[in-house]
């Protein structure tokens, strides 16, 4: 008798678990459009590494100059594009 | 622009010349290799059944089967000279080893052996016997024994 | 009672598997998050089920329940607890079972992270986890149930046991990380089909598996490697790999993988070789599949292999649907994968990957090729013709010296294009390095594949140890640090890249080791007491043969004595020969066992093997096996894992 109720516990509470979402009320996700403050951030994280990279690699004579200028120019503006965008989220 | 992409044109053929090399000549080595006599005497082996165990001629063959219980004889004076039967449902060829035994090699292991067959008995330069990763075998109705009681 | 619940729990978590799939896509078509949320749940339910039913067997393995066939035939009273445990990957529908607990950990751990993020190719993601969990559901709810009951028509009182080669700690341990370096392809495989789906083909999908790559991709290192190490110290033949073709089930989508890992590199730094990487990651993840079912078909007779069994045509058929099913979505999706960027020099750092990933692709080939042989020459000749170690040698090492050689190129090319300058600036120390090195060992006298490869390593750390210190010099002339200053931070700043060069240290090593193989020497003797044999410049003596009694087996032991040619004392081994049961009045069914004794160094091993022992007269037979560089092959391996974690360790996010 005990083990036939612990054992509708173990099997009850993975479905109640997983239709429980379906009980509420209906909800749409937010797509992910990439200008939401936390991707805005990662993005410019993301940035900043290439940039670091990029330097490193220039250091170390991987990366040819006008590449190197074009590429690093090329990550600025995207680092202010992005940093400009935060400010009109906060 | 036009020669700027022009010389781009020419880099790429280069590379796809260069990787449609490189497997070219690898597909070629491997099927060289694969097929060559030379090299199929001295790299490959034919597993033959026992019964067509007199095809083997001359070659270097593999056989499988197992070890027909009771035939293992071991010599006196050299503990590494063994002879047994090896057996493959009626089909039973003898065969002579004088290497090291894997441990499992007992009556009944499933073994492989690789040698020749010279005036009716195969001579093993290699034993091999099948690792027994698994345990199978029917269960017993026995109500105690011992691990050592344990087939292995 | 409780392993019923074992098997209502596969019950139902085949059923959340399916039910997860219907609700993506009835979310896909009418965008209520809703479904998507129950559908997370369902995975991370069917998760936790199968998690309750490997809990359940291993239960009833620790408890001996023996009316369930499967503890009945791996495990009996006598069993150590913790062999108990580990039978549960001993035998087929255990070993099912536990491939589906490794995949829950792994796929839950995906869902928990991903809850709110990456939602564009979560919903697939989902899909194809499902579905990779819904067939070994229907594997181990319908074809192989590890909770079937025992089909005697009797009471079993006690259980068949362990094999006892398998109650040894490295077996309890190999297996587990070569399932979690195998199955853990299954989520970089899970985010590429839901890239392709889902239309997001750009680098997130790439982003988000890289660290689960690596993960992934260490474990199988470590799994294969520990598989090596046993079988050195374990069985007796003096190696480490022998093209068994389980080994090259494990080894194929560790070529391709290795592949992957690369070219995920290029995607992500210069947007190439998108449709490249697919190619990749849908053919490692199906040679997993084909790995397992190499070992689960009793197609090829291996060492390794279990029975022949009804699993392998739905294995077979399972590898057939994934790639083809893969293959058509990339058809699909294929004008999207196009890139913008294309490679423009033959000498740029990209085409460097790129030839990389061709040799590794085809090198896999080669393998799959030598591993497939027997049964292709069956259904073509009706002779089964088996190829063994030199057949792979010698298609394998041409193609791995050129490996070699490009792991030592590729960090001195130049992105986009190498120039002459930077030619001349990078390449003349590591070639002047690498070319010393063969004329000395020429002049020595070594033959050409030691030459090659030697010279090659040389090459390869030259150019390791020139990025190494370029770097550190930056540094050091930047910011005024000291060199060990330099060294520290500029690995921890820059981890994949520096933990990527010291992986590639580790292989390098690791070759070396292997080229010690070439001058293996090994010879067979009965020595009695007092006398002595002659092999490699050393003299062995048997110095006395003893004998003990221990709890579970008798041992002879022999007592060798190990001096050079100066006389000089070099060591004593112990080689024991054992036979466990020893008290069993059937003869039958005692089990002999060899237990080596190695004395490694650097430059060699001398390995010995007490084969038999003639009580009689007295006689130890005995094998005597010189491996130089052994210990190579190993060091290179920890320096490999090691490596690995440095790359995929998370670093803090600073601003």
């Amino acid at each position: 008798m005990l083990t036939t109720i612990v054992l509708l516990f173990v099997f009850a509470v993975p479905v109640i678990f997983a239709v429980q979402p379906m009980l509420g009320p209906r909800l749409t996700i937010p797509q992910d459009t990439g200008r939401s403050p936390e991707s805005l951030k990662r993005k410019k994280q993301l940035l900043y590494r290439q940039i670091k990279e990029l330097e490193l690699e220039h250091g170390l004579g991987l990366v040819p100059e006008n590449e190197f200028n074009t590429l690093r120019q090329e990550l600025k503006k995207q680092v202010s594009e992005i940093m400009e965008a935060i400010r009109k989220h906060s | 622009m036009a020669g700027i992409s022009g010389v781009l044109m020419e880099q790429r053929n280069k590379i796809f010349l260069a990787v449609s090399g490189i497997v070219f000549v690898a597909l070629f080595w491997i099927f060289r290799i694969s097929t060559e006599a030379d090299a199929q005497d001295a790299l490959m082996i034919s597993f033959l059944s026992l019964e067509n165990i007199e095809d083997a001629g001359d070659r270097r063959v593999r056989l499988g089967g197992i070890v027909d219980p009771g035939s293992i004889v071991i010599q006196k004076e050299n503990l590494l000279d063994c002879n047994f039967t090896l057996a493959q449902g009626s089909f039973k060829v003898p065969v002579h080893y004088t290497q090291v035994r894997p441990d499992l090699f007992k009556d009944e292991a499933e073994v492989i052996v690789t040698g020749q067959y010279v005036n009716g008995v195969f001579e093993a330069d290699e034993l091999q016997t099948k690792c027994a990763s698994r345990y199978e075998g029917d269960l017993r109705n026995e109500s105690s024994y011992q691990l050592e009681d344990l087939d292995i | 009672m409780t392993p019923v619940a074992g098997g209502y729990a596969l019950n139902l978590a085949l059923g959340f598997s399916l039910f997860s799939i219907i609700s993506v896509f009835w979310f896909h078509y009418n965008k209520d998050a809703r479904l998507y949320f129950t559908a997370q749940r369902l995975v991370l339910g069917s998760c936790l089920l199968v998690g309750f039913a490997t809990f359940v067997l291993a239960a009833e393995l620790i408890n001996s329940n023996f009316d369930i066939d499967y503890v009945a035939h791996y495990t009996s009273l006598e069993t150590p607890a913790v062999y108990k445990l580990t039978a549960l990957w001993a035998g087929q529908e255990g070993s099912l079972l536990f491939w589906l607990f490794i995949l829950s950990i792994y796929a839950g751990t995906v869902v928990i992270q991903n809850q709110r993020r990456n939602v564009n190719l979560m919903p697939w993601v989902l899909v194809v986890l499902s579905v990779v969990m819904g067939f070994f559901l229907v594997l181990t709810n319908f074809v192989a149930n590890p909770f079937a009951p025992t089909d005697a028509d009797f009471q079993v009182m006690n259980g068949n046991g362990l094999n006892p080669l398998l109650q040894n700690a490295t077996m309890a341990i190999h297996p587990p990380t070569l399932y979690l370096g195998y199955i853990g392809f299954t989520v970089p495989f899970a985010f590429a089909i839901a890239a392709l789906i889902s239309g997001d083909t750009g680098s997130l999908w790439i982003r988000s598996v890289r660290r689960w790559t690596l993960v992934t991709w260490m474990f199988l290192s470590i799994g294969i490697i520990l598989g090596g190490w046993w079988a050195y110290q374990e069985l007796g033949w003096g190696g480490y790999w022998a093209w068994d073709p389980v080994e090259n089930a494990s080894f194929m989508p560790w070529l391709t993988g290795t592949a992957f890992i690369h070219s995920i590199l290029i995607q992500e730094k210069r947007d190439m070789l998108k449709t490249w990487n697919m190619v990749l990651i849908i053919l490692t993840f199906s040679l997993v599949i084909f790995g397992t079912f190499l070992t689960r078909s009793g197609v090829m007779s291996s060492v390794h292999s279990f029975s022949a069994s009804s699993l392998g045509p739905l294995f077979l058929g399972f590898v057939f649907f994934l790639l083809a099913s893969s293959f058509a979505l990339l058809a699909w999706r294929y004008s999207s994968l196009k890139s913008d960027s294309k490679i423009q020099s033959i000498s740029s750092r990209e085409s460097g990957f790129v030839f990389n990933n061709v040799l590794f692709v085809v090198l896999c080939f080669a393998v799959f090729w030598g591993t497939m042989f027997p049964v292709l020459t069956e259904a073509v000749q009706g002779t089964k013709i088996t190829v063994g170690p030199p057949f792979f040698n010698q298609i394998v090492t041409p193609l791995a010296l050129a490996l070699l050689l490009l792991t030592g190129v590729g960090p001195l090319l130049v992105w986009r294009k190498t120039s002459k300058t930077s030619f001349y600036k990078n390449f003349p120390i590591p070639i002047f390095i690498g070319l010393t090195a063969a004329i000395v060992l020429i002049i020595i006298g070594f033959g050409s594949s030691v030459v090659m490869t030697a010279s090659l390593s040389a090459f390869v750390l030259a150019a390791i140890m020139l990025e190494f210190g370029k770097g550190m010099q930056i540094r050091k002339t930047k910011l005024g640090e000291t060199y060990s200053a330099s060294l520290m931070h500029m690995i921890s700043r820059n981890r994949s890249r520096y933990g990527g060069y010291i992986a590639h240290v580790g292989i390098v090593i690791m070759f070396l080791g292997f080229t010690g193989k070439a001058f293996d020497q090994e010879a067979e003797w009965g020595l009695r007491k007092g006398e002595e044999g002659h092999l490699a410049g050393y003299r062995f003596s048997l110095v006395q043969l003893s004998e003990a009694e221990r709890p579970n087996h008798y041992a002879w032991i022999a007592e060798i004595s190990v001096e050079d040619i100066g006389g000089e004392k070099v060591t004593s081994l112990h080689p024991e020969k054992r036979v466990y049961f020893h008290n069993n009045p059937n003869p039958d069914r005692r089990q002999p066992h060899s237990e080596l004794d190695i004395h490694s160094t650097f430059r060699r091993d001398i390995y010995s093997v007490l084969s038999a022992v003639d009580t009689e007269s007295g006689t130890a037979f005995m094998k005597i096996m010189i491996n130089p560089l052994v210990r190579l092959v190993w060091i290179g391996g920890i320096i490999l894992v090691f490596g690995t974690l440095i790359s995929l360790w998370p670093r803090k996010e600073a601003n």
